[in-house]
């Protein structure tokens, strides 16, 4: 066989393999523009007058935002727990496995535990079972991106006289950072995006997700939701995309020196 | 009396399979450039980095002018280190990386400007400021290191294989700036290499370290002259290390029986007892050939079995009676290409009898 022919039959097989991925994606977007014979921004408009939405928009906003943050301190500190104690493959698999655990399971699980605690149901309930689904996702990008640290960079820093927290601060975490972005921005997604474990501990209160899909199981899809999942599946994108550049940005701007400027 | 700036007291440590220091005891003095030398896993590394306070010691004292360092993090020991693999910044500039020592203990920022353009200045970086480190080459990236090491003018300046990971012609290079460094700074200079050449070179004193333990503590030319071990002598290029029996001992003179030739040799320290066998070392360089004995020479008779040109030097390899071989160096070609038993002279003076 050809080079060439290989050559086609690669870019062919990749088209094929993005057209499964992408293409149910493609629908909603379609209907979310209106079945008229112009498309319209119509529904988008719309969405903003549905107080109940209004609300678990703000609901999964403050979600993402604390899980975006407590998750990656919580998966750093785990991570430099580990290298710590050199813990064992056995221990990293216990702290990792939650991920592969049945959501259902996982939450229904959560749900009876706050019921047995008496803890009522609250958006420190979401929060608590969003970190734990994003936890280990963030634990797994900040070790990997540790793996990548040589930690002769923090014995140079400990002989210059900084201690460990001086050294860390300086020196780690600047170079970890893109982990630790990453790590952010995955736990964001993850819990803007996440409905069965918050459908099972949510209470009163409703995320986007979960507005969606009790919707959906209640009166059927309108073309306002087809706009709503086709806004979510752009700010997913926007959020891989532009999130772990931007901290590149950061370290960028980072290497103007506070002694020469000085 | 010379100032003891470092001193290292019954020093043990031990990892899971090797020894690192055994009872080590060395004193390093103030302004001296010591090289701890030995081959990869003898352990001096991990000696470095126990002073460094990187590693903790098994037991045993590490005493940084006159003070037991047992319970002082790294970060207080007032040292500088350069690593084999630089380990500069990579987030950080060149002044950053130089200036970091100095941004830690909160030197204000004219001074620290000023310190910096002399650092610069001492490792013929000038120019380079605010060059991102990781475009720079090996040789630079180190001078950002030793920089960097230095600018806190620390009392011990520790250096771990710092040229081992550089080109062999930046590497000589480096020796002498190394030492034109040394010299200017004043600094003691702790060494790490496993490179004979690079010890003798640039050391006012090397510890040979084999498996943790410091098998001899002398200046360059002693060391190099007058090995006491057959370790030490072998460690050497050029050393032979010769079996002989040992015939009898009178006072300092000792006579052996080698390659079926009486030799009569005078011992420096204590004259071996207890042995039947001794091993003596003769450098390559001291062995003549074919050329007519003084009174009082050494002379064996050899076989030829190569010879190799080497540039500069040409080595012959010969065995003796005994079948022990040994490589005899001269500048030129001593033998003709048919030759093939030939004398070998060498002045007592310049045999040493090893300990073991």
């Amino acid at each position: 066989m050809s080079s060439r022919t290989t050559y086609a039959l690669a870019w062919v097989y990749i088209t094929g393999i993005l057209a499964f991925l992408w293409l149910p994606l493609v629908p909603p977007l379609l209907f979310s523009l209106g079945s008229g014979p112009s498309p319209t921004w119509h529904w988008y408009a719309v969405l903003w007058q549905n107080p109940v939405l209004v609300r678990a928009i703000r609901t999964s906003a403050l979600l993402g935002a604390l899980t975006g943050i407590t998750a990656p301190c919580l998966a750093l500190l785990g991570a430099m727990a580990v290298r710590e104690l050199r813990a064992s493959r056995a221990v990293l698999m216990l702290m990792l496995t939650p991920l592969f655990i049945p959501g259902i399971s996982m939450g229904l699980g959560s749900a009876f535990l706050f019921h047995l605690l008496g803890v009522d149901p609250s958006v420190w309930t979401i929060l608590a079972v969003h970190i734990l689904w994003s936890l280990p996702f963030a634990l797994l990008i900040i070790l990997t991106a540790m793996a990548t640290f040589d930690p002769v960079y923090l014995e140079a820093a400990y002989v210059c006289g900084a201690n460990r927290i001086r050294a860390f601060l300086d020196v780690e975490l600047p170079l970890i950072r893109p982990g630790i972005a990453g790590a952010a921005t995955f736990s964001l997604i993850l819990s803007l995006n996440e409905t069965v474990r918050t459908g099972l501990v949510q209470g009163p209160l409703n995320t986007v997700q979960t507005y969606i899909w009790s919707t959906f199981l209640q009166v059927g899809l309108s073309p306002d939701h087809y706009a709503l999942m086709s806004l979510l599946i752009v700010l997913t994108l926007i959020l891989i995309f532009a999130f772990p550049a931007l901290a590149g940005a950061r370290r960028g701007r980072s290497e103007v020196s506070p002694a020469t400027d000085a | 009396m010379r100032e003891s700036i470092l001193h290292l007291d019954q020093v043990i440590k031990r990892f899971d399979s090797t020894v690192a220091a055994d009872h080590l005891t060395l004193t390093i003095y103030r302004g001296e450039f010591f090289t701890l030398l030995g081959p990869s896993g003898s352990g001096k590394s991990t000696i470095l980095r126990m002073i460094a306070g990187l590693v903790r010691p098994d037991r045993g004292r590490v005493l940084i002018e006159g003070r037991d360092m047992a319970d002082v993090p790294p970060w207080q020991r007032s040292l500088g280190m350069v690593f084999q693999h630089y380990a500069v910044f990579p987030h950080m500039n060149v002044v950053q990386n130089i200036g970091y020592g100095l941004r830690v203990r909160h030197v204000p920022p004219a001074e620290m400007r000023h310190k910096i353009a002399d650092l610069l200045q001492l490792v013929g970086l000038a120019g380079m400021e605010r060059k991102n480190v990781t475009l720079l080459s090996g040789g630079e990236q180190q001078r950002v290191a030793l920089a960097r090491a230095l600018a806190v003018q620390p009392a011990l300046l520790l250096l771990d294989e710092p040229l081992a990971a550089l080109d062999e012609k930046i590497r000589r290079e480096m020796q002498a700036e190394l030492k034109r460094i040394q010299r200017k700074t004043q600094t003691t200079f702790v060494y790490v290499t496993h490179d004979q050449e690079e010890a003798l070179t640039m050391s006012d004193r090397i510890a040979v370290i084999h498996q943790g333990v410091c098998l001899q503590c002398d200046a360059p030319e002693v060391l190099f002259r007058r090995p006491q071990t057959r370790f030490v002598a072998s460690f050497f290029r050029g050393s032979n290390v010769l079996e002989a029996d040992l015939v009898s001992v009178e006072g300092h003179d000792v006579t052996l029986r080698m390659a079926g030739q009486s030799v009569t040799l005078r011992a420096r320290g204590a004259p071996p007892s207890g042995h039947s066998r001794v091993a003596v070392a003769v450098r390559a360089e001291n062995l003549r050939l074919g050329a007519a004995a003084h009174g009082g020479e050494v002379v064996l008779s050899a076989r030829v079995i190569d010879v190799v040109y080497r540039g500069t030097n040409v080595d012959h390899i010969l065995e003796l009676g005994d079948t022990q071989r040994i490589v005899a160096t001269s500048t030129q070609r001593e033998v003709a290409p048919d030759a093939q038993e030939i004398r070998v002279v060498f002045d007592p003076e310049h045999a040493v009898i090893l300990e073991d």
